[in-house]
């Protein structure tokens, strides 16, 4: 799975440029991503918006990260998401512990300042 | 009345999953036009199919996989059927109460059943001598 990696200011964007993100690469996904929070880099925002399918392994994978970073005071923000990846977030009350936003500045501001209101997404 | 519709037999790689997704995507579109009722349909049956190469086979690519879907007036049915050992389908786990755990707790496993279960309106599984079958109902005209 190839990821688009870019720096926004002290922040990394990763948007994963695949339709989804599922048991047969989501194991790829983690390992990629895992490898650039090793390079120094804790504040993420994950860039949803090319991918239309999540299934229960590519949750696995991002709550891997999300633990990950979590123990190294790091910080994780989804943006982008679609209608149905935001479902299977609120179906699995994952979106209590994942923040989701809209875009990728709204992302900046969350991880500059905490969240707005608890009414993101 | 119950009309059967396609039986689809596949090799047990999960690379082709999108494939058969796209199939229960178009079928279920004719059925119902609710993008979200369909989401769920794709989503449950991908979980099921994913269980069959994840237990029943234990990730070998080799084995075959059996969907069959039918419909009637209100529901579409899914009868899958494999030859490996016995699945996880009859246990299905309560999803956990996130606000009483801390993120380091949570599971990175278990939520495909959580899908089925909660998504699926009837499941029925049989483990016989050659095989599992797993039957699968989802009412659409509300």
């Amino acid at each position: 799975m190839e990821l688009d990696v870019k720096a926004l200011d002290r922040f990394l964007s990763i948007t994963p440029q695949a339709k989804s993100i599922e048991t047969f690469n989501s194991r790829e996904f983690k390992i990629k991503v895992i490898d650039l929070i090793n390079q120094n880099h804790n504040q993420i925002i994950l860039n949803l918006s090319e991918v239309d399918f999540i299934d229960s392994n590519g949750l696995g994978s991002l709550i891997a990260i999300l633990k990950l970073l979590t123990a190294q005071q790091g910080k994780i923000v989804i943006c982008g998401a679609r209608e149905p990846i935001k479902r299977i977030f609120n179906l699995t009350r994952l979106n209590q512990v994942l923040q989701l936003v809209e875009s990728e500045e709204d992302a900046k501001f969350f991880l500059e300042d905490g969240p707005r209101a608890s009414s993101d997404l | 009345m119950k009309e059967m519709i396609l039986t689809i037999t596949f090799k047990s790689d999960p690379s082709y999953l999108p494939i058969i997704r796209s199939v229960i995507r178009g079928i279920s579109s004719h059925k119902t036009s609710d993008p979200v009722l369909i989401g769920d349909i794709e989503l449950s049956i991908h979980e099921a199919l994913a269980n069959v190469i994840g237990y029943a086979y234990r990730n070998e690519p080799n084995h075959r996989v059996n969907l069959s879907v039918s419909w009637s007036n209100e529901d579409i049915f899914f009868e899958i059927r494999d030859t490996g050992q016995a699945s996880l389908i009859p246990f299905a786990p309560p999803l956990p109460e996130l606000g009483e755990i801390e993120i380091e707790d949570l599971m990175e496993c278990g939520r495909g059943l959580f899908f089925i279960y909660r998504l699926m309106d009837e499941i029925s599984y049989i483990n016989e001598k050659g095989g599992n079958t797993l039957l699968l109902r989802k009412h659409f005209a509300y």
